[in-house]
């Protein structure tokens, strides 16, 4: 397989953070240390600029994210708020402001059916946020079982459940149990921080990227399961069942996998993508995933994110500390 | 710092190496432009002279002086944009090591182009809890957020000014003569490039300035 460049997007004034594709796969959301959003999508057969949000926040925006209908977009930013985006009009205007972390925000994610709104931060805790009408978000649970600085927070694709990736090496779940917010598992196999967390379209497969330069996959094991997984009560519990060790040269900032495809993708601080594949006759309970392409300077500087484009096969959104925002075309 | 809240009361103190000497063959880099031959002057100067003159935090001296940082602990390697500094704080529990750290890697993060992947660790065994030190100085999510904070800005500029100014050999004045740059802005802000922080940053965007390649969120806020 090869990674080819399909537009280079600048306009970004410092580093990039985070990159987010709408659910249907037509506008690109970047943002990063220059404070602002700024909204991509293609023009005939380019890619342009088709709005910059800005004042918003007061410090560096580390994360966006779209609901999963795709009218709402969520920012999160070092100012320690998150800022909540409407399209409606058909233009973006900011119609929440969340405030509570003690310092900086670092993720932000919407659970699948569009209910909650999970934000994490350097206070150790993991927010819940319960979605109401006319743009009322109440606070429905702080979770403080991190010891140290939460990096990421992602929903599980078709359920109500959350993970959460720290500082502390350690990822954790968490689900709703008769109203309180409550600790499902933690998952210790990495040896430094844990940056990204991502699952499969069907979630019983998660992957894990860290500082300490491995990814990770991990799968879900149901309450009596075959292969002797021991799991607590009704949940289902989850299993480091790979190691994808000696690809990354240094620390890996963001993983990704693509809904459509199947492959995940890396973004490195060695300035490389990689994109990985399972092996078509791997055991499902000691699967081998294949290194199938890789470029090592799609950025000139760290790579800090990666997105799939859910709708469009291969094609891959990339940010870096070199401010621009790159698309990618990964095909056979 | 009222002497009785000090750390380290007698700290050892070590001697200054002499500056590094240049000789023509610093320039005789074969066909390169002027422009490259700047950078390697900027180069040289970067690694003999500006970490070394990093001041510390509690002391009036210099990292060198106490021997926190030491020319054999650097490696640099140009062509895989590579650098990575050792220090050693003065004693193995000395709460001002982060400061330190962080002092190093933001001198270099905001000296050398942003191509390179800087890396600043404690030397193994001097101190009680590198490990976790390291690691916060190995997260750049933590160090941009860090530098983000006013007060932690201020401290660690103060600990990179340098008060001398720093003169240019003789020969190569006589090069830039010949080449008509000697009165050129770049070379004048070489020249008392060590007098402030701020003159470092014109005189980079000068040098640079087709380049721009810098880790933005590092520069000053002046």
């Amino acid at each position: 397989m090869s990674i080819v460049q399909i537009a280079e997007l600048s306009g970004h004034k410092d580093r990039i953070w985070s990159v987010s594709w709408n659910p249907s796969g037509t506008l690109l959301a970047s943002c990063g240390a220059d404070k602002t959003i700024r909204i991509w999508g293609k023009s005939g057969n380019s890619w342009e600029s088709l709005a910059i949000l800005t004042d918003a926040h007061l410090r560096a925006i580390r994360s966006v994210a779209w609901s999963p209908n795709g009218s709402l977009l969520a920012s999160a930013s070092f100012d320690g708020t998150t800022c909540i985006w409407d399209r409606r009009g058909g233009e973006f205007e900011c119609v929440a402001n969340l405030e509570g972390h003690d310092n900086e925000v670092k993720s932000v994610g919407w659970s699948a059916s569009g209910r909650f709104l999970a934000t994490c931060s350097r206070d150790k805790t993991v927010w819940i946020w319960e979605v109401e009408e006319d743009n009322e978000y109440d606070c429905a649970s702080v979770l403080a079982c991190h010891s140290q600085d939460v990096k990421r927070v992602r929903w599980h694709p078709l359920e109500d459940i959350l993970a959460s990736a720290s500082y502390d090496d350690t990822i954790r779940f968490y689900k709703e149990d008769v109203d309180e917010w409550a600790m499902l598992q933690t998952l210790t196999s990495h040896t430094s921080t844990v940056w990204a967390i991502d699952f499969n379209n069907v979630g019983d497969m998660m992957a894990s990227c860290s500082d300490d330069k491995t990814v990770k996959i991990w799968r879900q094991y149901l309450p009596g399961n075959s292969e002797g997984v021991p799991t607590t009560g009704e949940d289902p519990a989850w299993k480091c069942v790979c190691t994808l060790s000696g690809y990354h040269e240094r620390a890996i900032y963001d993983v990704s996998w693509c809904p459509a495809t199947d492959l995940i993708a890396t973004a490195c601080g060695d300035n490389g993508i990689r994109v990985f594949k399972e092996a078509p006759d791997s055991d499902p309970h000691s699967p081998t995933f294949n290194l199938v392409a890789a470029d090592r300077d799609t950025h000139d500087q760290d790579v800090n994110c990666v997105h799939w484009n859910a709708k469009t096969s291969g094609l891959l959104a990339s940010g870096g500390d070199d401010g621009i925002v790159r698309l990618w075309e990964v095909k056979e | 710092m009222d002497r009785n809240e000090l750390e380290n009361i007698n700290p050892d103190i070590f001697s200054r190496l002499p500056d590094r000497e240049f000789t023509e063959r610093d320039f005789e880099v074969e066909n390169l432009p002027i422009d490259q031959r700047e950078v390697c002057i900027f180069f040289s100067l970067t690694f003999s002279n500006h970490i070394r003159d990093i001041k510390d935090p509690e002391h009036p001296m210099t990292l060198e002086e106490l021997k926190v940082v030491e020319l054999s602990a650097i490696e640099v390697n140009d062509e895989a944009n590579f650098c990575h500094v050792q220090f050693t704080p003065t004693i193995p529990n000395c709460s001002m090591a982060t400061l330190i750290g962080l002092a190093i890697k933001v001198q270099l993060l905001r000296l050398l182009p942003a191509r390179f992947k800087i890396d600043v660790t404690i030397t193994p065994g001097t101190h009680n809890t590198a490990d976790a030190i390291n690691k916060q100085l190995a997260d750049k999510e933590r160090v941009t957020a860090a530098l983000e904070n006013t007060y932690l800005h201020t401290v660690i500029n103060e600990c990179l000014l340098f008060p001398e100014p720093q003169f240019v050999p003789r020969f190569i004045g006589r090069a830039l003569e010949e080449t008509k740059k000697a009165d050129h802005q770049k070379v004048r802000y070489i020249q008392y490039s060590r007098q402030h922080i701020e003159s470092y940053r014109r005189w980079r965007d000068i040098i640079y300035g087709s380049e721009k390649k810098w880790k933005s969120s590092l520069v000053f806020n002046v």
